[in-house]
């Protein structure tokens, strides 16, 4: 109850100075708009419908390319586990690739696709394949030896004892791989959209900042962080509390 | 000297071979590891038997080799000479399907419920659903863990993880049931009821159980037989057959003194092994 309410004073105070800030003109209006101008933009945003086609289309853009994230994420993953000649050469420019910002991979993509959704996909998947392949190695590589020996003993051999033990038993890992996965999807999808026209959220911020209307632009920016954000904590934490629920808090640290 | 003390007691240490045929034969087995410091031999030609029904308990200081007799009789590796029967027949490669091992960690699957675990073999066998929960809950029965079918691992006390893993193994009615020193990180109480436990398990079901142990007076609460091994190279030292009438207590003074003889001979063995890993420093 007190975090609660510290955490509503601390961001009322913070409205608070902003439109103090605004009210001393400090900057024009345009460049510095008022809270009510934002939450203004806002809500002409979603009456009109642009926020909801831009919406749209960008959460179709990320649920294709972080789907495909994920398959392959897992399958490099487990390549990677699975072999020591793989983890020494694949392996190694993996974990160089995933120091590359993934939107440097735009110019490429778009000489490779077009300005077409295929670039943007590249650029997601890019941006967040590294993160879930890293992971996915170091889960199957820490699964304790214990269970493969107990799960073989069981009669769990080959592709049962992948599916039914070291899929399973990785999944903590797997799990914070998604969820970093994820991030980083979204960023390269905002990033991409971003710079070239697209629709999309990304596409909607800039136009903001084409029409020199900086109410749009931190309205769109407040919407990128709030859907961001309920993803991260509502379907991974729920995720994860299951998971502590079932492995003990062991498991999680 | 050591035989006195039979011979005080004859009728309580009848010395016998296993009245049941044989179940499982380790025959004139050699296990050696190569290591940079050369090849080590684990174990030098070991021939043994284990009879149907029996329980066999071994023995043996640490670094004898007994949990690499273990393995490979149960199958989870291959020894470098000499062969092991199963039922008077070669094992192959299917033998894992009959052959069921707890280890001391136990391995229970932390993302599964306790039934889902005990379940588990009957899955990877492909038992359809309905009957493998029946097996399963009535192997929960049979540990008297029935109540705790929908808890997680995590939420169980040792004794109850040890009855989970006993349940998982016995559920698949295994030819043998091995088990390696399961009991060593549990107290004393709990290893007491473990014991009592097992000891009914075994009757009730006439499973075959070969268990290996460090500790003397847990292997003669427990066994038939007890196989003493030698330090390394591992070989069988001793055979004790324990006629003690069943059940058995820990603080019976027949136990203790029948563990009196087992226990000179295993400090033989000790003595060796301190001589073999210390005796380079001390004469330096």
């Amino acid at each position: 109850m007190r975090r609660r309410a510290e955490k509503i004073l601390f961001f009322v105070t913070l409205l608070a100075i902003w439109q103090i800030v605004y009210q001393l003109h400090v900057w024009p209006p345009y460049l510095f708009p008022s809270p009510r101008g934002v939450f203004e933009a806002l809500q002409y945003g979603l009456q009109d419908g642009s926020i909801a086609t831009a919406v749209g289309i960008s959460m179709k853009r990320i649920a294709l390319g972080y789907a495909f994230s994920i398959v392959l994420g897992l399958m490099l993953g487990l390549l990677i586990a699975s072999s020591k000649t793989v983890e020494n050469t694949v392996g190694s420019l993996v974990l160089g690739l995933q120091s590359l910002p993934s939107i440097c991979w735009l110019p490429l993509a778009v000489l490779w696709f077009g300005l077409s959704e295929s670039a943007i996909l590249f650029v997601v998947v890019m941006g967040s394949v590294l993160a879930i392949t890293i992971n996915t190695e170091a889960g199957v590589r820490n699964v304790p030896r214990i269970y493969a020996m107990a799960g073989r003993n069981l009669g769990a051999h080959g592709p049962k004892l992948f599916w039914h033990v070291l899929l399973p038993a990785s999944l903590p890992y797997l799990v914070s791989g998604l969820k970093q996965g994820w991030a980083f999807a979204w960023r390269s999808l905002i990033s991409g959209e971003m710079i070239f026209v697209s629709l999309g959220l990304g596409h909607l911020l800039m136009m903001g900042r084409d029409l020199n209307d900086m109410s749009q632009v931190l309205a769109v920016m407040f919407l990128i962080m709030v859907l961001g954000y309920l993803v991260d904590r509502v379907f991974f934490a729920n995720i994860e509390r299951r998971i502590r629920h079932r492995w003990g808090f062991a498991a999680t640290s | 000297m050591t035989r006195d003390i039979f011979q005080d007691v004859p009728e309580m240490l009848p010395m016998r071979m296993p009245a049941a045929p044989a179940k499982l034969r380790v025959l004139g087995v050699s296990r050696r590891f190569e290591e940079k410091s050369g090849v080590v031999s684990a174990l030098d030609n070991i021939s043994m038997e284990v009879g149907q029904g029996e329980f066999l308990c071994i023995v043996g200081p640490s670094g004898c080799g007994k949990s690499t007799l273990l393995n490979l009789m149960a199958g989870l590796d291959l020894p470098s000479s000499g062969e092991i029967w199963l039922d008077g027949r070669p094992t192959d490669a299917a033998r894992d399907n009959k052959l069921s091992v707890i280890f001391q960690e136990l391995g229970l699957f932390p993302w599964l419920t306790v039934l889902d675990n005990v379940a588990f073999g009957l899955k990877m066998r492909n038992v359809e659903r309905a009957e493998r929960i029946e097996r399963a809950r009535e192997a929960l029965k049979l540990v008297h863990l029935s109540r705790f079918e929908k808890h997680f691992i995590h939420q169980l006390s040792g004794g109850m993880r040890q009855r989970v893993a006993l349940a998982r193994s016995l559920v698949l009615r295994p030819d043998v049931l091995f088990m390696d020193e399961p009991f060593a990180a549990l107290d004393a109480q709990t290893r007491d009821l473990m014991h009592e436990e097992l000891e009914r398990i075994w009757r009730e079901t006439g499973q075959t159980i070969v268990f290996v142990t460090h500790n003397v007076r847990e292997a003669i609460r427990l066994g038939d037989r007890v196989l003493l091994l030698t330090f390394r190279p591992g070989r069988v030292k001793t055979e004790f057959p324990i006629g003690l009438p069943r059940p058995r207590h820990m603080e019976d003074p027949r136990l203790a003194l029948a563990a009196r003889d087992v226990l000179a001979q295993l400090k033989e063995e000790i003595n060796k092994a301190v001589d073999e890993e210390y005796g380079d420093a001390a004469s330096r």
